[in-house]
């Protein structure tokens, strides 16, 4: 896809360091960009997912022009706005976008009325008040806040915050907006709320869209396409689909919630499907491998808690991925019960449906089955590449939590 | 009954107003000494103006002093002078300081690294030290920054002359750009960033930004800052009697010092009668601003910090480094170096036979020697006691309902409002109201007691804000770890205001150590502190000698910091090595490197 | 933030924090020790120290008895209070200090309208702390008629002239402070000083020379101006000359606006600045023309009740022993009363010159004529300068 068109946006081998001149290594400054490549079609609601200090947020900033790139290209609907080898940026209020921030940013000494017409008056030079106070209405009933023009930003609401910011971002009729995670102050059910407000203010306005978030439901439920990062690069990008149901390394499996990984080695395949024989395991596991992975090379099996499906008594004779199982404490999800198992030596998660469980005994304590055993649809595991040499699971918490600590 | 109560339960009487429990005597003394320190010697001023006699004496009740003190034809131009002096001399101080504080803050100006730490030195400096600085570099006679440019340019007649109108106000800007501009850098630098972005996004550029966002955001804390400096202005003594005598002249300040120290018998109904116009004027000046500022609360909600991208001069850099380096030069380096060179001049206008000779002399006098120990000691004194006043007000400020802790803080702020003479006199008279008290009466406790009501102010501050950083959460946790109320607050939060607390006893000791009004107006035998030292030896005409010695007073601070300095980076490095020990020993023990935890806020 | 305690291992640990609050603890004792109101300099026990004695028997007996008393009563200092900036007399109680080890003068500036409403606040604090009050002749005699004072002679004041005394020996001048003419040398050769008071009215004066404002708490020129005018070289017209042609200053600033430059002449000068200023190298000069000379007493009295009678004694007979007057000369560029009392630098020795200087009524006449003339002076001076 080329972004030559419209209002799409291309980054080119984007690179951002904060220690200058100092060259990112694995364990990167916190926001640092490390080589990122990405082509936004126009009218697209793309969002950029990943823990905190993955450098998505920067990205955005670049974007906007509110942070200059160290190298690569960036450019906004065909034309270039940042190109350091080239020696040119192009300022942000040169450049045609509105931005929520996730704190609002509204100013606090003008009305909301003033708020949301600072852009109209800088960017759109020349209007009547008439057409002035037209614009704002429009914007702000959009959001679904007409009647507060004269209130000052301190006297509305959270939610009510938002939806300024939200009007003032739109008003101007941009071709790009930006969001750096504008839902993450609010509560649960605001944000539910909110978040179909966005997509709908997003199809009435046109144009493209650039989502900043670590909550991986938000993602899932607004974007067209997902672009997951880590440590200033690009993970997995693909549509929420494929994210979710199908990660293409460990990172991303667990971020969207696999929460059982096994290594071990691709025995053999057919077209997607393959056979999987985990460390320490007798037999093996059928899932799904992508194409890129050979016959015999390492890698890791990943599959839900909730896909692990625990039965009482013994497995049945054929049948694909039962394993005999012993159960062991019990937990209440709401939806369903999780129970960790012990399969092949190895500790597991699983699930129990709710009316599998008939509520006599403790929760807590291992049931009172004689017998129990596992079972896996071979379409929910999937298997994924070995980590590269170097990157053991061991550093990469380290990191990840040296990252957690330090993000604000 | 004993049976039912679990051991080691307390036995509660039924909530009660005036119960022991609601109002534990530690709260009930900080109370009334607060009361007496800050509210007392201003009612027993206001008593004052109304007696006929000296404080402590038997007089009369009279009016004279409130009807013959506005008549006379001095206090109304000291008056004058003051509200001039104090309103333009702010004005100027507060553009420069926005200014400085705009380019140090927001922009990549180089020398920006220098402005702050040059602006803590000269806010450091005691006014007398730069009085005399000027005095010395601009006196039209003798001053070697005219001799400089004399024999430099060749030209007969001075360029300067700082005893006058112009150069007292010019004098008193440069060191009231310090004060503002240290009151402004905590706003700037809390401007939320993304205001700031959000504002560029829409279209604005960088100084339409600064202009249309950041100025308006920054209104409260601008008024906050020009009231500041009117105050401080108005309270202006050491300034002017050091360079405004050759023109006589007179402002608020000294007038009151007249009245007292000038006239025979001394005056103190004038004194009080004029003190409290004084006051009655900055609590009109106060409550305009808060009438101003109205119910528009500024409250920025904390978002992620973005890094505060600083504004790209370009070609205004160097220009802009230039104006920079000016003011740095003309406040903080010049009037030191000032001091310092005049030092080893034998006499002010010779420039031949520089020596050490006034240090020897001086270091002689069995009173320098005695003024350096009273000195040190008052400082220290004061300053502890100050300290450990501030802490407990903010500590129970925390713990009082908003209204009352507003109410306390208030009443803390008191004594900002009065010049050192003011509050010398006030405090005075309300020591020798109080029948025990009578006896401290000129001596050295009264001295002490006046110079820590004067302090006070800037150390609630810095005690407010060291407070404020701790979560009662801390000391919540001490408790129910098995801690008493007292034994938690020692362990938790005394420790943890440690460093606060000394860093504002140093700073306090620092004020202190530099005033001269106290000293002048309460007079005890032996006690001599450097400022008065400083002041008798330059109004004899021993101009060499006073700058010797403060040269030493400045290295006598400059010396205590930098062993609170080297203790603190040794601590530091200690307190490296342990935890690199720590780590080492915990790795030791499972093979796995621990996660760093969070960086401790330094 | 910066901690103070440091935290090492735990043993070095205690020993560092307890290191630290010892030198702490230390710096603030040292520095408490030299604070408040009669430290003890030397402090030690009452044995016999070799206190150095001048003069005739009477006189030293008198000093070495007081001395005695002194020290085995436990009074270490004496509280004297003066109308003098500190500065200049710290070198006349080393002295006294040097003869008497032990003992410490601690001297306070207080002006003469303060004085007594000082003393009158320490009695009714309870709370006395000045012993001797040293004031110049225009106050002394007012404060000594209110009894303030203890009547007390000290022997060593046998011979003074009765104008150094009051009648009832409340109070006794030891010394006079003197004035002079003081020039800067760069802009006036000393051939070109105005010799008489109408001189200086010339235009070639005019703006170039500076007097302390009469009227005012130093009573400096008041006492010039009481003597010329009861030698009948001034009078009404030629004052009212004197203040269109010169400036006003404050007590010491005159000699030191000549020095600086400012100005040329500082009639009625104070010699100990002049000396003082002229040692370390400043252009000034003084020379003793009678028209602008005057000497000003300055007396000394003890104050009835005073918490170290002894020592404040002993102080006030030193400064009229010889030793006490020499130091007064050499120490302080003060005039002893003594008859035989060495002169300051640059005052006239020889009798023949002191003979031309004018002299000054007696102390109550001259109070007399302070208040006499202080509302013409008042007329004169503290109004706007005459075009």
């Amino acid at each position: 896809m080329t972004a030559s068109n419209g209002s799409g946006v291309s980054l080119q081998g984007l690179r951002k360091y904060f220690a200058a001149g100092k060259r990112v290594t694995t364990a990167p400054k916190r926001g640092a960009i490390d080589g990122l490549d990405l082509e936004i079609a126009d009218g697209e609601f793309f969002v950029l997912l990943g823990p905190s200090g993955c450098g998505k947020t920067t990205t955005l900033r670049c974007i906007a022009g509110l942070e200059e790139p160290s190298a690569g290209r960036i450019a906004l609907g065909g034309g270039v706005v940042a190109d350091p080898a080239a020696g040119l940026f192009v300022p942000p209020e040169k450049r045609a976008i509105g931005m929520v921030f996730q704190s609002y940013a509204l100013w606090p000494h003008m009305s909301v009325f003033d708020n949301v017409a600072y852009p109209l008056r800088h960017r759109r030079k020349g209007l009547s008040r008439e057409q002035l106070a037209r614009e704002v209405g429009a914007a702000l009933a959009l959001v679904g806040l007409d009647g507060l023009e004269g209130r000052g930003p301190a006297e509305l609401s959270g939610g009510q915050q938002q939806r300024v910011a939200l009007a003032r971002a739109v008003v101007a009729r941009p071709s790009l907006l930006l969001f750096d995670e504008p839902l993450s102050n609010l509560d649960a059910q605001l944000r539910q709320r909110l978040r179909q407000d966005l997509r709908r203010v997003h199809e009435e306005a046109g144009g493209t869209s650039i989502y900043v978030t670590h909550d991986q439901a938000e993602a899932l439920a607004l974007a067209d396409r997902v672009a997951v990062m880590r440590l200033g690069r690009l993970e997995q990008l693909g549509t929420p689909t494929e994210i979710f149901l199908s990660p293409a390394t460990r990172f991303v499996a667990e971020f969207v919630g696999f929460d059982n990984l096994l290594p071990g080695r691709l025995t053999g395949r057919e077209g997607e499907r393959a056979s999987f024989l985990p460390d320490g395991w007798s037999r093996e596991v059928s899932g799904r491998a992508p194409a890129a992975l050979a016959v015999g090379q390492r890698g890791l099996l990943a599959f839900r808690s909730a896909n692990l499906r625990l039965h009482a008594g013994a497995a049945g004779e054929g049948a694909a991925n039962a394993f005999a199982a012993r159960a062991g404490a019990i937990a209440y999800l709401g939806e369903r019960f999780q129970a960790e198992v012990a399969v092949e030596g190895q500790r597991l998660l699983a699930s129990l449906p709710l009316a599998a469980w008939d509520g006599r005994g403790d929760l807590h304590h291992p049931p009172a089955w004689h017998e129990a055993h596992v079972t896996l649809a071979p379409g929910d595991a999937v298997i994924l590449p070995a980590e590269e040499a170097g990157t053991d699971s061991a550093t990469t918490d380290t990191v990840a939590a040296g990252a957690a600590a330090e993000a604000v | 009954m004993s049976a039912d109560f679990p051991a080691g339960a307390l036995r509660r009487p039924p909530p009660d107003f005036l119960s022991p429990r609601r109002w534990p005597y530690a709260r009930l003394a900080l109370y009334a000494a607060l009361f007496f320190i800050l509210v007392w010697p201003v009612l027993m001023l206001v008593v004052g103006s109304f007696r006929s006699a000296a404080p402590g004496f038997d007089g009369a009740w009279t009016l004279a002093a409130w009807s013959g003190t506005f008549d006379s034809p001095g206090t109304g131009r000291a008056m004058g002078n003051s509200l001039v002096l104090s309103l333009v001399s702010t004005l100027a101080a507060t553009l420069i300081a926005a200014g400085l504080a705009f380019l140090s803050e927001r922009t990549d100006v180089p020398l920006r690294r220098g402005v702050t730490p040059c602006l803590m030195l000269m806010f450091a400096t005691p006014a007398l030290f730069y009085a005399l600085g000027y005095a010395m570099l601009g006196n039209a006679y003798t001053g070697s920054a005219n001799k400089l440019l004399q024999t430099l340019f060749g030209t007969g007649a001075a360029w300067f002359d700082v005893e006058t109108w112009t150069g007292l106000i010019t004098v008193m800007v440069l060191k009231k750009a310090s004060i503002i501009y240290l009151f402004l850098i905590g706003p700037f630098r809390a401007l939320d960033p993304s205001h700031h972005d959000a504002s560029l996004v829409s279209g604005v550029g960088q100084l339409g930004t600064f202009f249309r966002i950041d100025l308006p955001t920054l209104t409260p804390a601008i008024t906050g800052a020009v009231l500041l400096g009117v105050v401080a202005g108005l309270q202006a003594f050491d300034m002017v009697l050091i360079l405004g005598w050759p023109q006589d002249i007179d402002v608020v300040a000294t007038r009151i010092m007249s009245f007292i120290n000038g006239a025979a018998p001394p005056d103190y109904a004038r004194a009080s009668v004029l003190s409290i116009a004084l006051l009655a004027v900055v609590a009109l000046l106060c409550i305009l601003q808060s009438r101003l500022l109205g119910r528009r609360s500024f409250v920025t909600v904390a978002g992620k910090s973005g890094g505060g991208r600083r504004i790209r001069l370009g070609r205004a850099r160097w220009p802009l480094a230039a104006l920079v380096g000016l003011y740095l030069f003309l406040a903080a380096i010049l009037p030191i170096g000032s001091v310092v060179f005049s030092s080893f001049q034998p006499f002010p206008g010779l420039y031949e036979g520089y020596s050490l000779q006034h240090y020897r002399n001086i270091l002689a006098l069995p009173r320098v020697v005695d003024a350096i120990q009273t000195t040190f000691a008052v400082a220290l004194l004061s300053g502890f006691a100050a300290m450990a006043l501030a802490v407990s007000v903010a500590l129970l400020a925390r713990a009082l309902p908003p209204r009352r802790a507003a109410l306390l803080r208030f009443v803390s702020l008191i004594p900002l409002a009065m010049p050192g003479v003011v509050t010398a006199l006030a405090v005075s008279w309300a020591v020798v109201s109080v029948p025990g008290l009578k006896q401290l009466y000129g001596t050295f406790w009264l001295v002490t007691l006046a110079l820590v009501v004067v302090v006070t102010p800037f150390a609630i501050q810095v005690a407010n804000a060291a407070v404020t950083q701790l979560s009662p959460e801390l000391q919540e946790a001490a408790r129910i770890a098995g801690a008493s109320p007292f034994r938690a607050a020692i362990d938790v939060v005394l420790r943890l205001i440690a460093p606060s607390f000394l860093a504002g006893w140093f700073m306090a000791a620092v004020i202190v150590s530099g005033n001269l009004e106290v000293p002048l107006l309460l007079r005890a035998p032996g006690l001599n502190p450097i400022s008065s030292v400083v002041y008798s030896l330059y109004s004899s005409g021993d101009f060499s000698a006073a700058s010797a010695l403060l040269v030493i007073l400045l290295l006598a601070k400059a010396a205590i910091w930098g062993i609170a300095w080297a203790g603190y980076r040794a601590w530091v490095a200690v307190r490296g090595q342990r935890r690199r020990r720590l780590l080492g020993a915990l790795a030791g023990d499972s093979g796995v490197p621990p996660s760093r935890p969070a960086a401790a806020s330094a | 933030m910066r901690r103070f305690f440091s935290s090492g291992l735990p043993h070095a640990d205690a020993d560092r924090r307890r290191l630290l609050r010892a030198s702490l603890a230390g710096a603030a004792g040292w520095a408490l020790a030299g604070c408040g109101t009669g430290s003890d300099g030397a402090g030690q026990g009452a044995t016999a120290f070799a206190a150095t004695l001048s003069g005739n028997a009477a006189t030293r007996d008198e000093l070495a008895g007081l001395y005695r008393e002194a020290r085995q009563g436990g009074q270490h200092t004496a509280v004297v209070y003066g109308a003098a900036v500190d500065a200049e007399w710290e070198p006349l109680w080393l002295a006294f200090q040097a003869d008497f080890p032990g003992l410490r003068v601690i001297y306070m500036h207080v002006s003469p309208t303060q004085v007594m409403s000082r003393i009158d606040a320490e009695r009714q604090a309870g709370n006395r702390m000045g012993d001797l009050l040293m004031q110049p002749v225009n106050v002394l005699p007012l404060i000594a008629r209110r009894g303030y004072f203890e009547p007390w002679r000290p022997a060593s004041a046998e011979g003074l002239a009765d104008e150094y005394r009051d009648e009832a020996d409340r109070a006794h001048y030891p010394f006079s402070k003197v004035f002079g003419l003081a020039y800067n040398t760069q802009q006036v050769e000393a051939d070109a000083l105005p010799q008489h008071f109408d001189e200086v009215l010339a235009p070639a004066w005019q703006g170039r020379f500076s007097y302390i404002k009469p009227v005012t708490a130093v009573g400096t020129t008041d006492v010039a101006f009481a003597t010329l005018l009861r030698d009948g070289v001034v009078d009404l017209p030629r004052l009212q000359a004197l203040h269109r042609a010169g400036l006003f200053t404050g007590p010491d600033a005159g000699v030191t606006y000549v020095s600086q430059g400012r100005l040329a002449l500082n009639p009625w000068g104070y010699l100990a600045v002049v000396v003082r200023q002229r040692a370390l190298g400043a252009p000034v000069a003084i020379r003793f023309v009678p028209d602008f000379s005057v000497n000003v007493p300055f007396g000394f009295g003890v104050v009835g009740g005073a918490p170290h009678p002894a020592s404040a004694r002993l102080l006030k007979s030193w400064l009229f022993s010889p030793r006490g007057q020499a130091a007064v000369a050499q120490q302080a560029y003060q005039l002893g009363t003594m008859p035989d009392a060495p002169p300051p630098p640059f005052y006239p020795d020889n009798a023949a010159e002191r003979e031309r200087l004018h002299r000054r009524p007696p102390p109550d006449a001259l109070v007399a004529d302070l208040e006499a003339q202080r509302g013409m002076l008042r007329d004169i001076f503290f109004r706007p300068k005459p075009t």
